[in-house]
């Protein structure tokens, strides 16, 4: 009912007798199958046979949600109690010589308890991964995977709980290498990372390093430029970074500048590959707390702007034919025309700030913008739209001066 | 901007298409219906609207699709997929969707739904599918778009929501799954739509996130999800609806995208496929409609980029 990337006449040629004959006796043994699980689902039946059917049906239809949710139903009431102490008898005596105390008695079921346990969940973990790997993209089985751990966090020691969570790190890993830009993977990738920087009872300890590393091994990897993803990925942490580790205003200057150098020179290598421009844009443009430098002097943002302008200048004498240069040079020559007109901070000084002939800049701006409009037809309407508020902007500072 | 005279060869086959959708529920001794049967209730919402954007609005039987809808409530409020699937939010809109298309909210006991939704809010904002605890900016904007058909927004904190929507913006100006989550055009399109009903989509920089949204037509004119991807027509509407909600529709070519979505009708067996050439399904043929409802093509009813839904449907129920 919503299909992707199946092709019309491969499908048709696939139609022969044999392979509609095969489907239909799958059809009568699925039907079948779905019946006898919706009757104990109904009956209230939470036996280990009926989750034996639902582990049938979902090897089928991984999207059958409600099969999910009655697996859950079941696993709760058979595998998945929770650990009960035995009640210690009312008035029990000491223990006797030779006898073992309760206290110890109770440990040790409680740790039988928990190796049987931990074997039923990985079992659980194992039962997805012939699923999560036919079917990459469906939300349910990641759905369930999560909601298994987290029952590992519940009913485990945190010890044990931590390891199923850091065992978590490779198959996400994995499955990462087998499609970079799986959004579900990425996600999970997430959660995991920050249930073992929270584990139950235990301290936090960021993994934001290592998982930054991790970004950067992707970005560097064969055809890692283009990943937009693991980019994005990067902006999100090293702000955090930053700030976890109390870094001053010098060094995130210096990691900016880091960041900038890795940038500048990716694009240099591919300057038509959009994903690196929307990270550079964010390097060059943000100024919000969450930027990686939001306290930069207003003077050094300055210096900083305009050498970009300058070296994208001379990367589209390289690339002529570039819209994404043109389109930053746009951006970046207003950015720095704002700047100008903000307050400077203590101590520095309007001297150094550069005289401009902002009409002749503005032309400048528009010439771009024609180009792109010639160069881009698709998005005409957005570079058109640009231009009419510089055209208005000038005209309110030209009446401003003639009424002056 | 009207899309009209297209020559022969991009005509959109209404007849084919209706025909399709009607044909779907005939199909029960297909592998593939009861494949699906999790979808049944969006796929009745999604083969209703486009029959009504494409003016057959009677295309499918009134009575028993309502009584259709209503069998699968669950006493909680909530509706599930089909008969005996359970409740869950994607299909609860589903639902309210269709009985607004059918004029028929008066048949269902609204405070029901209304607080079966309100309570899966959770103290972040944010919503829960159901009670086993997923959450998606997907289902904060089912959660809203349904409320708001029912008149009911007051049940939930709004602002809460809405704070937790920003919180999930990222440096590009789009929007994810959850905080931290990289912008993808269909959480886009729910974090916008829920800005949208909320009436707060001045919160935002609508130039930067446009940019994005731009960005995502390619040559074929079709566009894609995020960059680097593959185009389709799902995500063409999600991407084309957003712009259209930050009225910048304007910042790609209209044109491309409506040959573009022509290209992957079936000229035959009808329906519209996520690519030229691709098998076709009712999710597709419905926002490969919606598209070119929304690029103004020429016979179609007006679609509402907010709800994907009739506009007058919106009109008369939500008032603007
Ligand atoms: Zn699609």
């Amino acid at each position: 009912m919503a299909s992707h990337g199946i092709s019309r006449t491969e499908y048709a040629a696939s139609r022969s007798e044999a392979v509609q004959e095969k489907e239909r006796n799958k059809l009568t043994e699925y039907l079948a199958l779905v019946e006898q699980t919706q009757q104990k689902r109904s009956a209230g039946d939470y036996s280990l046979s009926a989750l034996e059917l639902t582990s049938k049906v979902l090897k089928l239809n991984p999207e059958f949600y409600t099969m999910w949710n009655y697996r859950r139903q079941i696993l709760l009431r058979t595998r998945l109690l929770p650990f009960t102490a035995p009640e210690p008898p009312k008035d029990a005596p000491a223990a006797p010589e030779g006898q073992e105390d309760p206290a110890a008695v109770a440990g040790s079921l409680r740790a039988a308890y928990e190796s049987r346990l931990a074997l039923l969940l990985k079992e659980e973990l194992e039962f997805l991964i012939p699923l999560l790997m036919s079917f990459p993209k469906c939300y349910w089985i990641w759905n369930h995977r999560l909601w298994a751990l987290q029952q590992c966090s519940m009913l485990l020691s945190p010890e044990k709980g931590t390891k199923f969570w850091q065992g978590e790190l490779q198959l996400v890993g994995m499955m990462l290498t087998r499609d970079m830009r799986n959004f579900h993977g990425w996600m999970y990738r997430r959660i995991v990372v920050s249930h073992i920087e929270n584990p139950v009872g235990g301290e936090y300890s960021s993994l934001a390093k290592d998982e930054l590393e991790y970004t950067r091994r992707m970005v560097r990897g064969v055809g890692g430029m283009t990943n937009y993803s693991a980019w994005h990925q990067r902006s999100v942490l090293i702000p955090r970074l930053l700030e976890e580790n109390g870094k001053d205003d010098q060094e995130r200057m210096d990691c900016l500048e880091d960041e900038l150098q890795l940038l500048m020179s990716a694009i240099e290598t591919d300057p038509d590959d959009q994903s690196l421009w929307f990270y550079y844009r964010w390097l060059v443009s943000a100024r919000d707390k969450s930027s990686i430098a939001p306290k930069m002097p207003h003077l050094v943002r300055i210096a900083m702007v305009t050498d970009q302008v300058e070296w994208l200048k001379e990367l589209l004498e390289a690339h002529p034919d570039c819209k994404y240069i043109l389109k930053a040079l746009v951006a970046y020559a207003q950015l720095l025309q704002a700047l100008r007109k903000e307050p400077l901070n203590e101590g520095e000084s309007e001297d150094d700030v550069e005289e401009v002939d902002e009409p002749a800049e503005n032309q400048q701006i528009l010439g771009w913008l024609e180009t792109l409009e010639r160069m881009d037809p698709m998005r005409k309407g957005r570079y058109r739209d640009q231009g009419k508020v510089i055209r208005a902007n000038s005209e309110i500072n030209n009446t401003i001066f003639l009424r002056g | 901007m009207a899309v009209a005279a297209l020559t022969d060869e991009h005509q959109l086959y209404v007849d084919k298409h209706v025909a399709y959708i009607q044909s779907l529920d005939t199909k029960k001794d297909s592998l593939d219906y009861w494949l699906t049967e999790h979808l049944r209730l969006s796929g009745v919402y999604w083969g209703l609207t486009a029959l009504c954007l494409m003016k057959h609005p009677d295309g499918l039987p009134r009575d028993a699709t309502i009584a259709y809808v209503k069998s699968c409530q669950h006493v909680s409020g909530g509706f599930g997929a089909n008969p005996g699937h359970d409740a869950h939010i994607l299909y609860t809109v589903s639902a309210i969707q269709i009985l607004a298309i059918e004029d028929a909210l008066d048949t269902i006991d609204r405070d029901r739904v209304a607080s079966w939704i309100a309570g899966l809010q959770q103290e972040s904002g944010v919503f829960t599918g159901d009670e086993w605890g997923e959450t998606d900016t997907r289902f904060l904007y089912g959660a809203m778009n349904a409320l708001s058909l029912l008149g009911r927004l007051d049940a939930i904190d709004v602002d809460k929501a809405i704070d937790y929507v920003l919180r999930c913006q990222n440096h590009d100006g789009g929007f994810g799954m959850a905080p931290g989550a990289e912008s993808h055009a269909g959480q886009i399109f729910t974090c916008v739509g829920a800005l949208a009903i909320a009436g707060r989509l001045g919160d935002i920089d609508a130039d930067l996130l446009a940019d994005w949204l731009c960005e995502r037509q390619l040559p074929n004119g079709g566009l894609n999800g995020r960059p680097e991807k593959l185009e389709d027509v799902c995500y063409s509407w999600w991407v084309q609806s957003s712009l259209a909600m930050l009225q910048r529709l304007h910042w790609i070519d209209g044109e491309k995208l409506a040959k573009f979505i022509l290209r992957c009708q079936d000229e035959e067996g009808g329906g519209i496929a996520d690519r030229p050439g691709d098998m076709v399904d009712v999710f597709h043929t419905l926002f490969g409609v919606a598209g070119l409802s929304l690029l103004g093509y020429e016979g179609l009813e007006e679609v509402d980029p907010v709800y994907c839904m009739p506009r007058k449907v919106i009109k008369k129920i939500v008032g603007k």
